[in-house]
């Protein structure tokens, strides 16, 4: 029952970091726009959140709560919001290639996320991690501790606020693009940016927007993933990356629709962590190396749900028409 | 806004037809000391060092002496054996992305033959195994989602990158099985490595890479497969039309690339680093799409730009070996970014004309 209950409590924090990652490519994706910099948008965020809540707490004796949520939080946005921006000035304006450009974002923002720790590390003199408590207690406060109701608490109330943010971000997300003229108009930029050019949408003002504000929620996934999944502790990993391809190809799989990211992200993280939690649940040993090769499963049903995806061809569960192209009015 | 749009905007964009070779060196150049100096200012920020030392050690950190210039070039073909690689498939519109994918998959192939052989074979008998299985397992690697692709469509991108992490897994399971200590050991074996060639280790690298980049320009250019490929890739009705098989270029080149890929593999287990990890490799996957993207899968190019970075790489450990308390390697990743986000924006000025209003030659 124990195995059970961390096998949940960990993949829906798991899966919160995958949703952020997700939603975040889903919005920029609406716009037409596939970015491949989502790893790296993640390393820019979580860096920037956790060092700028790193360098507030050592500043103050008594750091203020509102400042401690505040700080970080913006700061993890604005900086992945940056590199959203850099990759929309890249192949919106400059038409570089969106494959390419991700990559190359990827690679940046990972150099970034990774320089910056082991600065933090010279700093603190610390050589294996550092670690920003006050937010991350902050941030990890929970009802569970308060109410004390079992099994229960333990599954679905000791989460930070961020966990339920992310799921209240989704059905927004999901509102704003079914529901409102300006989720119809980017989505429209997305099928066909020459008709919505005709029809008097500013596809450049829309591809900017949607791709830095879905940079900034990548980041708020990776701070997340610092925060909460590390318990604020920033150390030299490189598992994040891995998060950020997952989200990735989390969006094929919950058909560019938010409100499936939301079950699909934490499905995704229940069968990461199958191999960790399987074998204890049911009672079977299995090697060590043998947990590596489960340890496949998720990049497996990714493969899988991409094959499945692409031998149905059901209209309303299709990309964006015009995902990946680079739109040139003067092309037209 | 509605007055606005009547009027010629201030700047606008015009496609250019062609730019002459001179002119599109110049903007490649000035792309480049353009990235030289944003990477000088980001070491003048982090160290105490002023430019010129900050250049001067970036380039006596890679001619200093013959380990390093070796280093320096091995590290170069490296890169540019996985981007020619690389090449055809994306000039053939598929994107692999799964390059370190493939060059596990080829080191693991050889590393089997390493680890369960390479106390009984002589090397004559053990190296070509090596190579051709490598070769063929990096295939088997790529032309699984070309299968895909073309049967469903699939999305290639996704399903390289995912290609990857499997194969990272395989790798981390094939150490610990191998390995009877389960620790990270070393499989050393009698025979199996490379042979020295005039004396440098790294020799045949160098002839491989060498090698690699005259066959892949007469591949791509010379012959009827090359001219098929770039058909596919762009104008794949007419590919149709024409009688091409889709179906059979794309298996073919996909299997080509990552067989290429897979041969940078077994380098890396014969020559490099004599065992396989996870690791190998690290990050030239991408690093390389971005190598044959920039360099229009010119392998000339693709050679020019590979030094580049190898320079970048090595003038960056320099720099950071010299300020070890507050730098660390991962430096490298960010100016090499910096260099391939120049260089990808320099792109626009070679393909687009910025004119401004009132300018009459406009339409030319």
């Amino acid at each position: 029952m124990n195995t059970l209950i961390s096998w949940l409590h960990s993949s829906i924090i798991y899966g919160t970091v995958i949703m952020f990652g997700a939603l975040g490519e889903t919005l920029t994706e609406k716009s037409g726009h596939l970015n491949l910099g989502v790893p790296g948008l993640m390393y820019l965020g979580g860096f920037a959140g956790f060092a700028s809540a790193f360098i507030y707490e050592r500043s103050t004796e008594n750091p203020n709560t509102v400042l401690l949520i505040l700080i970080p939080l913006l700061c993890a946005f604005l900086a992945a919001m940056l590199g959203g921006l850099l990759y929309s000035f890249m192949t919106v304006t400059l038409r570089a290639n969106q494959n390419v450009t991700g990559l190359a974002l990827t690679s940046l923002g990972v150099g970034i996320g990774t320089f910056g720790s082991a600065r933090l590390l010279s700093v603190t003199g610390s050589q294996s991690y550092s670690v920003a408590s006050a937010t991350s207690a902050v941030y990890t406060a929970n009802l569970n501790s308060v109410t004390n109701l079992g099994a229960f608490g333990q599954i679905f109330l000791s989460y930070g606020f961020l966990t339920y943010a992310a799921i209240i971000l989704a059905v927004l997300m999901n509102y704003f693009l079914m529901h409102t003229r300006r989720g119809l108009n980017l989505r429209a930029v997305g099928e066909n940016p020459g008709t919505a050019d005709a029809a008097g949408i500013n596809v450049t003002l829309y591809k900017y927007i949607a791709t830095s504000v879905g940079g900034g929620i990548c980041g708020i996934g990776g701070f997340y993933y610092i925060i909460e999944y590390s318990s604020g502790k920033w150390s030299s990993q490189n598992s994040l990356e891995a998060v950020g391809w997952l989200a990735v190809a989390l969006v094929i799989f919950s058909t560019w629709k938010p409100k499936n990211t939301i079950w699909a992200s934490y499905l995704f993280a229940l069968l990461f962590w199958m191999a960790t939690n399987l074998p204890a649940l049911t009672g079977i040993r299995i090697p060590t190396s043998v947990t590596e090769l489960l340890k496949m499963t998720p990049y497996v049903v990714t493969i899988l749900v991409l094959v499945i995806a692409s031998t149905r061809k059901k209209k309303e569960n299709q990309g964006p028409a015009s995902l990946g192209l680079s739109y040139f009015r003067e092309e037209r | 806004m509605k007055a606005d749009a009547k009027r010629e905007p201030a700047l606008r964009l015009v496609k250019r037809d062609s730019i002459s070779p001179a002119r599109a060196v110049i903007v490649r150049a000035v792309a480049i000391i353009a990235a030289l100096l944003v990477c000088g200012i980001f070491f003048i920020t982090v160290t105490d060092s002023s430019i010129i030392e900050i250049y001067s050690a970036m380039v006596s950190g890679t001619f200093r002496n013959s380990i390093t210039i070796n280093t320096f070039f091995r590290e170069a073909c490296m890169l540019l054996i996985i981007a020619i690689g690389l090449a055809p498939a994306f000039k053939m519109s598929f994107w692999n992305v799964g390059g370190q994918g493939q060059v596990l998959a080829g080191g693991m192939a050889a590393a089997m033959w390493l680890f369960y052989l390479g106390n009984k074979l002589p090397n004559a008998a053990i190296l070509p195994l090596m190579f051709v299985s490598a070769a063929i397992g990096g295939g088997i690697w790529a032309i699984i989602p070309a299968v895909f692709r073309v049967k469903f469509s699939t999305n290639e991108t996704l399903f390289t990158l995912m290609m990857n992490y499997i194969a990272i897994q395989l790798v981390k399971y094939l150490r610990i099985s191998w390995s009877p200590i389960h620790a990270l050991g070393m499989i050393q074996r009698k025979s199996g490595s490379l042979p020295a060639l005039f004396g440098n280790a790294d020799g045949l690298i160098y002839v491989i890479a060498a090698v690699g980049v005259v066959l892949m320009y007469i591949y791509m250019n010379k012959t009827k497969q090359g001219y098929e490929i770039s058909v596919v890739g762009e104008a794949p009705n007419t590919a149709r039309y024409a009688g091409i098989s889709e179906l059979k270029v794309i298996l073919r080149t996909a299997f080509l690339s990552g067989a290429v890929c897979g041969i940078a593999g077994f380098l890396y287990v014969s020559a490099i680093d004599h065992t396989i990890s996870e690791t190998m490799g690290g990050g030239y996957g991408f690093t390389a799409v971005i190598v044959a993207w920039l360099a229009k899968f010119n392998p000339i190019f693709m050679t020019l730009i590979s030094m580049l970075i190898s320079f970048v790489r090595s003038g960056s450990s320099e720099i950071v070996s010299r300020n070890t308390t507050t730098l660390d390697s991962s430096i490298a990743n960010i100016n090499i970014g910096i260099f391939l986000f120049f260089m990808l924006g320099c792109e626009f000025f070679l393909n687009y004309k910025v004119v401004f209003r009132g300018r009459k030659d406009a339409k030319k």
